[in-house]
């Protein structure tokens, strides 16, 4: 950690993000642009400089002297996350291990993968990994007038209230495995801003030519639905064990396969009254 | 292990097992395994039961009070086999010589139809914080270093076609 101290830093920031304390520095300061972009929804700075989690970027490019391209680097702490000639994939490693870590270690909110819209004041969550479909449901949702609360995340607190976590989608095109990020209002939506009560869980993922018919879970199975995707599940168990129940107490949760996103949109909002 | 008449007697695990009480189903993780488990009303009746003092007749009658429904042993024994494949139960009860292998359709089948829910455990097993997270992209992986943690060391990292593991930071090398 000491050779990487020694570096000479341009740059950085230190910040706060779901109760942490969270530093990035920079050895090219015209980088730090990049690096806020690349911020958690709702982060804030923070009023000391000391932090409990610290990213270092050094910065590569051309050489001075020669046409050596210099490496890009991120460290966590003294481990290197990741090396690349390509700046841009540095900082998509920045961007994914910082959202892991706030996850994993938020304090007083549960994180599950899980896409999240709101629908008459109330919230549809859709727990799933990744490739199972969820944004391609949420982005759907969107179009037909939900509002956008996330496609990562559900965030929930203490009372069993879901948080947004707007950060832009993550869209796929057909047969490709990577992501394209779209501002909600590409699609025509609007983004959420207030904490909603869960009134539907659903735990789905796509399958060709599959007819969405889903059955109903009890809310014990429904809290496992939910820590089955639970990034916190082992690290904060009991957080996640007080959390949950409050989130589907009052929620249907509905599990099954489905077809195509476009039919079964209306059928999901139908259920929200 | 405590025995009645050289029987032993069933013992519910308590070490390491975070519970948590909703209306009508007890949620259980095992911190061990990182598993977590759902048990009806029923199969939570009989694992709180399970104190090692209680014979399987006992846990029946203490059922049959708690539920004010007649209730077969049958059932007790279904719930104990399904509380020893969660790992449930620190001690397990000895089974009678000629007791078949017990299964909620074969009681149903049976004829063993109570005004009580069956026992049901359901089990999950918990992700890592990686594995509840989006994977990387190809790039991203492919972008590591062969020294890196999760880096492929010189061997392309998995194709789109779904077998780069969602491991956080790790590729699955091909």
């Amino acid at each position: 950690m000491q050779k990487i101290d020694r570096l000479g830093w341009a740059g950085g920031i230190a910040f706060r993000s779901y109760g942490l304390r969270i530093g990035v520095r920079v050895s090219d300061a015209s980088a730090m642009e990049t690096v806020l972009e690349r911020l958690p929804p709702g982060w804030k700075y923070a009023s000391s400089p000391i932090v409990d989690y610290l990213y270092s970027m050094i910065i590569g490019g051309p050489a001075a002297r020669s046409n050596i391209q210099r490496f890009n680097l991120l460290y966590y702490d003294a481990g290197r996350l990741a090396r690349s000639k390509d700046k841009e994939l540095v900082l998509k490693a920045f961007e994914s291990d910082l959202q892991l870590l706030v996850a994993d270690n938020a304090r007083r909110r549960v994180f599950v993968h899980a896409g999240v819209v709101g629908w008459k004041n109330q919230a549809i969550v859709i727990p799933g990994m990744s490739m199972s479909g969820k944004t391609t449901l949420v982005s759907k949702l969107v179009q037909a007038g939900a509002r956008y609360y996330s496609d990562e995340y559900a965030v929930i607190d203490e009372r069993g209230l879901v948080h947004p976590f707007p950060r832009p989608l993550g869209i796929r095109r057909p047969k490709e495995f990577e992501t394209s990020r779209v501002d909600v209002s590409a699609l025509g939506g609007t983004a959420g801003s207030r904490p909603l009560p869960v009134r539907l869980v659903i735990s789905t993922s796509y399958k060709e030519g599959a007819r969405w018919r889903p059955r109903q879970l009890t809310p014990g199975r429904g809290v496992l639905e939910l820590l089955a995707n639970t990034v916190s599940a082992r690290s904060q168990t009991k957080l996640a064990l007080a959390t949950l129940p409050k989130a589907v107490r009052s929620a249907e949760v509905l599990k099954g396969v489905r077809g195509e996103a476009d039919e079964v949109v209306e059928r999901i909002l139908e259920k929200v009254t | 292990m405590k025995q009645l008449n050289g029987q032993s007697l069933p013992k519910a695990r308590k070490n390491d097992l975070v519970t948590r009480q909703i209306p009508g189903e007890l949620l259980v993780y095992d911190l061990k395994r990182h598993k977590a488990y759902c048990l009806n009303d029923t199969a939570a009746a009989v694992w709180k039961g399970c104190d090692g003092k209680r014979t399987v007749s006992e846990l029946a009658f203490k059922l049959q009070q708690d539920q004010k429904s007649p209730v077969d042993e049958k059932i007790v024994w279904l719930a104990l086999d399904q509380l020893e494949k969660s790992y449930l139960l620190q001690t397990k009860a000895a089974r009678p010589i000629g007791l078949p292998a017990l299964s909620r359709r074969g009681l149903i089948r049976a004829g063993i139809i109570t005004a009580i829910a069956l026992p049901l455990v359901t089990m999950i097993t918990t992700p890592t914080a990686a594995q509840a997270g989006s994977p990387i992209t190809l790039n991203t992986c492919t972008g590591r270093h062969n020294n890196d943690p999760g880096g492929c060391g010189g061997n392309p990292c998995s194709d789109a076609a779904g077998n780069c593991t969602p491991n956080g930071n790790s590729c699955k090398c091909q």
